[in-house]
């Protein structure tokens, strides 16, 4: 989180935690959608959509 | 972080200069051009390795590398060198060196803790051009600006992400419903029933079981079988005449396109194509999308990672964003290419799936076949598998389209149909049993093709909606936090708006409102409402806005830690009584904070140190500036030595000239520090006969005082050398006067011709004695009164040897 604002980690503290509570998603889910928010690296929709719908999600 | 000292070589305008800025705010004043920016430039650098003035929209190849050093050092990059001594914070002084030749990396002494944590962001220094991009711009590229500036732009990041990955989740759903209320009609289609319902469905199913005395089915679960128990033997190859006809009919509907909507697509899409066609150029640069995109997060690194050459990162960035902003209207253009390409090719799939399981029905009855239909699979299989949207195959394929998107003439198919359908009219008709044995084993094919295409549609469904749920709650959090921050630093911003505009505007508001990815900025005018603040605010307001602005948010960031920050120029639209109002505030609001301070305006250079934001001795007065020497300091021994020099060379016009603006200098100076009275003309020029009487009297009545505070005490010989002081004064003023001609004559160009050395150097004379006065021989600085503002108290040198009270004993 290096150049990152106290303000941006707050916010996505308050995310994860909100997102934690929904049904369908789990603690992992939640701890991989915090790694992928929080990490250095650009957060992309390609990046996010691999978190939340893992392969091999039931049909 | 304060700047204890600066030393410059070989860059931009200055060839050698070092300013002892001892962790103090200062001001730099000079007329335009007389190199105050360079020193703004060189700080910047220092500090962060660019140049904001050689950056940004409009300054094309310019770069730090090539247009950092001298010109006389442009081929010598690494001799264009800063050294800045730093209080990083209180943790010690260290020595920030850098060069143009490597302008990414620095050298810090000594390395610890506090060096490690040596990263300065651009927005310390703050022009003019700056402070107006959080005022004037667009809210949309203001949000940008000031996310930047707090670091937040992160969350534009998160905000773009998940809107992409709605959008995209969007696209998958609307294809997966289409699949899914097609395979729902076909099954209430095959049911003849208008509502799929469980009871509908088990009852029209319980007849045909009845007829085959089979048991009635009690619940329609996921694992049902509608043909349970019926022998299967009895299922293959059956010829039912409805089935026939609805397949027959559905495929001519489809090819014949009855209801338009094939038609209404393929016209989108054929005008979609010819929108980008007509932006070929634009078109061939879309594949560097990705590769700007990836470039972009690169350019983090000091070098190019393919040379390992350094680059300038934000001459580059900049770039790079340009050319994604151009790209980004052909890609969305495209993007509408391909959702249109899909749901084609749903149609498409349908046609295939309806020809192909037609052919299994009929495959042991030649009388039915329809062997053109061969064809239309093929083409509609390569259709199907075309993977590129804007492919010649489709764009030939929907341009020359008679047929679905294929070339095949109507004709071909009409005899074909009719033929088909008397056909199917001529099948014997079926025993009840067969009629509900097919029925079922149909039913039960076709409630498979619902479920699965129900499950794939539930499931993007689901995936939708979490999408949805996780972006409205992003976006209501960050919407919530945002406009908190904004609340606090907009009360900031009104308070040091108010702070400055007392006079008129001590109700002001502004507002700064976050929407999505704009960030709206609205302030109050006169109690009429809340307007853009380029709406009917002045261009001296909107520069004070800009500071107040400025300065909110990085009170906001920095809070106790912003204790730096250059302002170069920054309120040149700004009139004096508001300017003094500047020096008010932030002296007040930040009495820890360093400001370093540019100037062409010596009234506001004057405000500062009446005002107590800088002193004298933090005063540093540029008197000219050429290619050869850079900026040259107003320096009195220098100055009467220029003068002399020039009496010597017999240049008497240009001595004149010298010494005036010698004089004015000096004497303007004198002036400020007793507090003396500085009058101007109209055109805000001094007029150096008045300007002289005001200092000169000035200072007699602070002779008199002081004399007449040392009789009160009975200090006889401070009486004596007072007295003594001011007749010298009298002698010298005189003096001056009588020669004053003789200098004014010189500076007019009259007569000049006429004067000779000797003589130009008794009117040098007269006003070298003249201005010695004003000092104290011991540590040669001018006297200046304490307080400078208010009821003078005190004459006094720096030093202390001349120190005159001019209170009287009581």
């Amino acid at each position: 989180m290096e150049g990152t604002s106290k303000i941006v980690e707050e916010i996505l503290d308050k995310l994860i935690e909100d997102i934690s509570q929904l049904e369908e998603v789990d603690e992992q889910l939640a701890t991989e959608f915090s790694k992928v928010l929080k990490g250095d690296k650009k957060v992309t929709a390609q990046k996010l959509e691999q978190i939340i719908y893992s392969e091999g999600e039931d049909l | 972080m304060k700047i204890d000292s600066l030393s410059i070589r070989n860059f931009r305008g200055i060839k050698d200069l070092t300013i002892p800025f001892d962790k103090k705010s200062w001001v730099i004043h000079g007329r335009n051009g007389s190199g105050k920016s360079g020193v703004i430039d060189a700080i910047e650098f220092g500090l962060s390795g660019t140049i904001g003035r050689l950056t940004g929209e409009g300054r094309g190849t310019v770069s730090v590398k090539e247009h950092g050093p001298h010109v006389d050092s442009k081929e010598k990059p690494q001799e264009a060198e800063i050294v800045l001594s730093l209080d990083l914070n209180g943790q010690g002084d260290h020595k920030v060196t850098r060069n143009c030749n490597t302008p990414s990396k620095f050298k810090i002494t000594p390395e610890n803790q506090a060096s490690k944590l040596f990263n300065v962001g651009n927005e310390i220094v703050l022009s003019r051009r700056e402070i107006l991009k959080f005022i004037l711009t667009e809210p949309g590229k203001r949000s940008k600006e000031v996310q930047s500036l707090l670091k937040i732009e992160k969350l534009d990041e998160i905000r773009s992400a998940l809107q992409t990955l709605k959008n995209k989740v969007g696209r998958n759903l609307s294809a997966e419903t289409q699949e899914f209320d097609r395979a729902k009609t076909k099954l209430k289609e095959w049911l003849k029933i208008e509502e799929l319902s469980k009871e509908k469905v088990l009852e029209v199913v319980n007849k045909h079981r009845a007829v085959l005395q089979l048991n009635s089915l009690l619940d329609l679960s996921d694992e049902t079988k509608l043909n349970e128990g019926v022998k299967e033997g009895n299922t293959k190859q059956f010829l039912n005449k409805a089935e026939l006809s609805n397949l027959v009919g559905g495929i001519k509907n489809s090819l014949y396109d009855v209801d338009g909507s094939f038609s209404d697509l393929a016209k989108q899409y054929l005008d979609l194509v010819e929108t980008l066609e007509k932006k070929e150029d634009e078109l061939k640069k879309l594949n560097r999308l990705g590769f700007y995109e990836t470039g972009l997060k690169l350019i983090s690194q000091p070098e190019c990672p393919f040379c390992e050459n350094e680059w300038e990162q934000d001459d580059l960035r900049n770039l790079i964003e340009q050319k994604i902003k151009e790209l980004s209207g052909i890609k969305n253009t495209k993007n509408k290419i391909d959702q249109h390409i899909q749901k084609l090719k749903i149609k498409w799939r349908g046609l295939k799936t309806d020809a192909e399981s037609y052919e299994q029905k009929i495959a042991k009855n030649p009388n039915l076949s329809f062997s053109e239909l061969e064809k239309v699979k093929s083409d509609l299989a390569v259709l199907i598998s075309e993977q590129s949207s804007d492919s010649d195959t489709f764009k030939n394929a929907i341009r020359g389209m008679t047929l679905f998107g294929l070339k095949f003439e109507k004709s071909q198919f009409d005899s074909k149909f009719l033929d088909l359908e008397e056909q199917i009219k001529k099948l014997p008709e079926k025993s009840n049993e067969e009629v509900s044995r097919e029925f079922l084993v149909i039913c039960q094919e076709r409630l498979d093709n619902y479920r699965a295409s129900k499950r794939k549609y539930e499931y993007q469904k689901k995936k939708d909606q979490l999408t949805s749920t996780i972006l409205e709650k992003y976006n209501g959090i960050t919407e919530v936090h945002l406009n908190n921050l904004y609340t606090e630093i907009e009360k900031d911003f009104s308070r040091f708006y108010q702070i400055v505009n007392y006079d008129d505007e001590a109700d002001f508001t502004g507002n700064l409102v976050a929407d999505g990815g704009a960030l709206d900025f609205k302030v109050d005018f006169y109690d009429r409402g809340k307007f853009p603040p380029a709406a009917y605010h002045s261009e001296g307001h909107q520069d004070g806005m800009g500071l107040c602005l400025y300065l909110a948010l990085m009170k906001k960031i920095l809070g106790d830690n912003f204790t730096l920050a250059i302002l170069d120029d920054v309120l040149m639209s700004i009139d004096e009584s508001h300017k003094k109002s500047f020096c008010k505030l932030l002296k007040k609001e930040f009495p820890n904070t360093q400001f370093i301070i540019t100037t062409h305006d010596k009234y506001w250079q004057k405000q500062m140190i009446t005002e107590e934001l800088v002193t004298h001795a933090t005063t540093l007065h540029f008197k000219n500036w050429s290619v050869d020497t850079g900026p040259c300091v107003w320096n009195e021994k220098d100055s009467w030595e220029e003068v002399d020099g020039l009496i010597q060379d017999d240049k008497i016009p240009s001595a004149s000239h010298s010494l005036r603006r010698f004089l004015e200098y000096i004497v303007d100076d004198i002036s400020v520090r007793i507090a003396a009275k500085i009058p101007r003309n109209p055109s805000g020029d001094y007029d150096m006969g008045e300007l002289l009487t005001g200092a000169t009297s000035r200072y007699g009545d602070l002779l008199k005082k002081a004399i007449k505070s040392a009789r009160s005490w009975g200090n006889q010989n401070l009486v004596d050398t007072l007295e003594s002081e001011k007749n010298h004064l009298a002698e010298c003023l005189k003096k001056a006067n009588s020669e004053a001609w003789g200098m004014n004559a010189m500076v007019h160009f009259n007569s000049w011709a006429d004067m000779d050395q000797n003589a130009f150097r008794e009117i040098r004379n007269a006003y070298y004695n003249l201005v010695q006065i004003f000092k104290c021989d011991s540590c040669n600085t001018l006297l200046h009164v304490v307080p400078i503002k208010g009821n003078s108290e005190i004459l006094k040198c720096d030093c202390g040897q001349k120190n005159y009270n001019l209170k009287s004993k009581s």
